[in-house]
């Protein structure tokens, strides 16, 4: 086609320089490349102290008796509820929600006192009817209409009853000695008490939130953010300092940092050693790091109820095939550390090795061959984890040093419901998790009697916590003298022996201790303000962040 | 009469391949390994399940679960999600508006390059500025979009800082599905920006390409060549005469890509953070969410069933041989 105009005219030429023009000015305007930038923009937005915090994943349900939460539900519940204990920077469950948290001769009955005064999001009373109606939930008591299943679990052999004495006074009274019971009232951060309005609610339970906490909910949609604002009648007098916290779910941890970095988050958390690092070299944010004493540890718990692991020669040869100072060094970038131990370092029974083996390659396929002989030939291996990328790495890695040893590693993954599904229904033979077995430094009951309990119980039901199915006379007895040991020395010695015992039955293998990080912007304030009535300090223990004291500047 | 037949014939169609979509995915997600009460409750007992089971109507036999499910349908209950008890409708009403401005969004601006450049190398068929389009166009169809979006949140978001990272504000769309969400039309867009060129950009060389080829054919005709020898423009000639019947392949394919765009975009939620429908579909997949699920295939089946049916419509709109051809 002959074009007569191929070469453009005066006229158009005018028309296009206006057309740049006027996408120029619009870009300008839009993205701000002209003036103020878009952190200077957030800085200016901030300026009522406002929090928006990138969670690893979104929480369905908040009905708190029911729910089985994680660490990103559990860092909301943070900001919502109040637990009525929390462990200060020592290790020590002390009274929070609750004045005063007291036992009687044998700790066979707890005295729960409260504090005067305080009050619901609804204004309704924080009293001992509204404590009863929790803990009744919790425990899974006749008629409870918020019971869940996972919590009975923990609470239903212990606690016989739970009495309102008076408006501020709760008595329960339980089935067994517990020298540690206030440990069970914070329970990782879980055990947030629900206003009776919210545990009333039917359904809408799981969504409408009322606590006694520094915040009160604003907005729940969930996927998108969980927005809450300032408490203004928090008992605590000046806290919260933040006006609000928007909670956003971001489940990629990369992504995450990316979010970070632009400006849309000015808060996140993570366990991840790569973000770590990623947050500390960039120079300009921040990063909390979780310090050893109470940290979890991630292990690959051996089925011991079923072959191949029944048999204590395949779990020798899993855990000595496996180089976990390698691992480590890939995948963790050597940042964390290889953990020989069920506790950490400040919690009673730690040991720097327990009697966990170390690698050896050639005792490995020595130990597959003669569990091969006598088994029948062959030594397969499922491993299960969940759907996130880091974990199915980390197992693949494993699995190839599995191979090298003779051992046939498979892996498979689910999402987290599944997995435990697999794990109780004996699907898989490895489950690669993580948990907290010492987050207390005078007693390690809590973190370790209701998940390492013989699977088979006396009363001929199963211990579905025990997601290793082994029963172990020893480490049973071990953990019920614990679980009543008087004085500290006393519970020290009982949970090393109980670490060593746990170590020489090889039920799981450590892999490491699990330092968990907040990244934050600089103009984020992190302070940790003391725990009320001269506590102490409050601990930032699984990730679980206290937020009295988060505010962002202008 | 003839556009009563045509919707009553549409409305017809529109009823089977709900039928057929719902019950091939109702089928088919019950074929899935476990069953939702091990995700509501794993630590749950046997007994407790099966209490748990009768509850949700997972006991009942397998015709009669769809049956339920479709006369609740029929009277606009989409059922509630079964970890959280919340309304499904809820769910829809939340994430389908994001994904619909993010699918117009993103064919906006794949159809604002395309069609120019379409046009342009169907023109300049065979030269050089021709083949370095396609070339570029084959890079871009090349480049995974996931790749795209990393790239472009990385480095526009958290480097240059010129739009975010990442998240979402309410737009034109989402009020009409809930209220309580007022727009805030400047910062929907510049969330929304991002991640539309990401989706985008794997279109534009789809479109262009379809376009160019049409365009070529369309310009060999007898039309064309009486338009030039009336000595009409040939910008008159191009976006005028050629491009409308040069158009209907291109027209066909981008409707074709709205399921795509609505359902299927959950990487480039997940990158960007957007509460859309992708997501939501990923996430009912991994939580045996089956009404939840099943909810959403509706809902896309009918929206991509009446997006087509408009497609039809602009057939006759864009060339009126068709229309004539109909109506006779």
């Amino acid at each position: 086609m002959a074009d007569a105009h191929r070469h453009a005219t005066p006229h158009r030429w005018t028309r296009l320089s206006a057309t740049a023009a006027t996408i120029a000015l619009v870009t300008v305007a839009f993205t701000g490349l002209g003036g103020a930038t878009l952190r200077d923009r957030a800085r200016q937005a901030k300026s009522g102290g406002e929090i928006t915090f990138g969670l690893e994943a979104e929480t369905t349900t908040y009905c708190l008796s029911k729910a089985q939460l994680a660490i990103a539900g559990i860092q909301v519940v943070a900001a919502v509820y109040d637990t009525l204990t929390v462990p200060n920077s020592k290790g020590v469950a002390t009274p929070y929600l609750a004045k005063s948290v007291e036992p009687n001769a044998d700790s066979t009955v707890w005295t729960i006192g409260l504090r005067e005064g305080v009050t619901f999001h609804d204004g309704t009373p924080v009293d001992a009817d509204a404590i009863k109606l929790n803990l009744d939930n919790i425990r899974g008591a006749p008629g409870a209409a918020q019971a869940g299943t996972l919590l009975p679990i923990i609470f239903s052999p212990l606690i016989q009853d739970v009495t309102a004495t008076d408006p501020l006074t709760v008595t329960v009274t339980l089935k067994t000695p517990l020298t540690t019971f206030p440990d069970y009232l914070f329970l990782e951060g879980r055990a947030g008490i629900m206003a009776p309005a919210q545990i009333n609610a039917g359904e809408e339970c799981a969504t409408k939130m009322i606590g006694s906490g520094p915040f009160t909910l604003d907005t729940y949609a969930p996927n998108e953010k969980t927005v809450v604002k300032k408490n203004p009648d928090y008992w605590q007098k000046g806290f919260p300092k933040a006006d609000q916290i928007t909670f956003v779910p971001v489940t990629d941890g990369p992504v995450r940092v990316t979010q970070l970095q632009g400006g849309q988050l000015n808060v996140m958390h993570t366990s991840s050693a790569q973000l770590i690092e990623q947050i500390q070299n960039s120079g300009q944010y921040k990063a909390l790091v979780q310090k050893p004493g109470f940290r979890e540890i991630t292990y690959n718990f051996m089925l011991s109820d079923s072959p191949p692991f029944d048999s204590p020669i395949a779990r020798e040869a899993f855990a000595t095939a496996i180089d976990r100072n390698t691992v480590n060094e890939i995948r963790n970038k050597g940042l964390f550390t290889v953990a020989n131990s069920l506790m950490d370092t400040k919690a009673p029974g730690y040991l720097k090795n327990a009697g966990y083996p170390a690698f050896d390659l050639k005792k490995a396929k020595k130990l597959a061959e003669q569990y091969k002989a006598e088994s029948g030939g062959s030594f397969d291996v499922v491993m299960g984890t969940t759907t996130d990328t880091e974990n199915s790495a980390e197992l693949q890695l494993v699995a190839e040093q599995l191979n090298k040893a003779g051992i046939n590693a498979t892996i498979s993954t689910s999402d987290q419901a599944t997995l435990i599904n697999k794990a109780l229904s004996g699907d898989i033979d490895v489950l690669r998790w993580r948990n907290l077995h010492g987050s207390y430094s005078e007693s390690s009951d809590q973190d370790n009697y209701p998940w390492f309990s013989n699977y088979n119980t006396p009363t001929g039901g199963k211990n579905l916590l025990n997601f290793g199915h082994f029963d172990d006379a020893t480490t049973q007895d071990l953990l019920t003298q614990g679980r009543s040991a008087s004085t500290v020395a006393d519970a020290k010695q009982i949970y090393t022996d109980y670490n060593k015992a746990m170590a020489k039955g090889l039920y799981l293998l450590p892999l490491w201790y699990v330092n968990w990080a907040i990244g934050y912007d600089p103009s984020v304030t992190l302070n940790l303000p003391a725990l009320p009535d001269g506590n102490g300090k409050p601990q930032f223990i699984y990730g679980r962040i206290p937020v009295l004291g988060l505010s962002a500047s202008n | 009469m003839e556009l009563t037949k045509t919707v009553a014939k549409r409305l017809l169609q529109l009823v089977i391949v709900l039928l057929f979509v719902t019950m091939f995915t109702f089928l088919l997600i019950r074929l899935l390994p476990g069953d939702p009460t091990t995700t509501i409750i794993p630590f749950g007992t046997d007994a407790q399940r099966a209490v748990l089971r009768q509850d949700l109507g997972l006991d009942k036999p397998l015709y009669e679960q769809y049956a339920d499910y479709l006369t609740n349908l029929l009277q606009g209950d989409l059922g509630k999600q079964y970890n959280s008890g919340r309304p499904v409708i809820d769910l829809v009403s939340q994430s389908l508006p994001v994904s619909l401005q993010l699918m117009i969004y993103a064919q906006f601006i794949a159809l604002l390059f395309a069609i120019p450049l379409g046009i342009f190398t169907a023109y300049r068929a065979g030269t050089r500025s021709d083949k370095a389009i396609n070339t570029s166009a084959f890079a871009l169809l090349a480049l995974p979009n996931f790749v795209l979006a990393l790239f472009l949140s990385y480095f526009v978001g958290a480097q240059l800082k010129w739009l975010p990272t990442g998240g979402y504000a309410p737009g034109w769309l989402d009020q009409f599905f809930d209220s309580s969400r007022s727009p805030d039309l400047i910062e929907h867009a510049r969330y929304l920006l991002l991640p539309a060129i990401t989706l985008a950009v794997g279109q534009i060389a789809v479109y262009m390409r379809l376009l160019r080829s049409d365009m070529i054919a369309t310009l060999q005709e007898n039309f064309i060549t009486m338009a030039k020898a009336k000595g009409l423009s040939n910008q008159r000639i191009l976006w005028r005469h050629a491009l409308r019947p040069s158009s209907l392949t291109l027209l066909t394919v981008a409707g074709l890509n709205v399921g795509t765009l609505i359902g299927g975009a959950v990487v480039i939620e997940v990158i960007y953070g957007i509460p859309g429908m992708g997501l939501k579909i990923y996430q009912a997949v991994f939580s045996k969410e089956y009404v939840e699920l099943q909810s959403y295939v509706v809902v896309i089946a009918v929206l991509f069933v009446l997006v087509n049916f408009f497609v039809d419509f602009l057939y006759t709109v864009l060339d009126p041989r068709i229309r004539r051809a109909r109506a006779s």
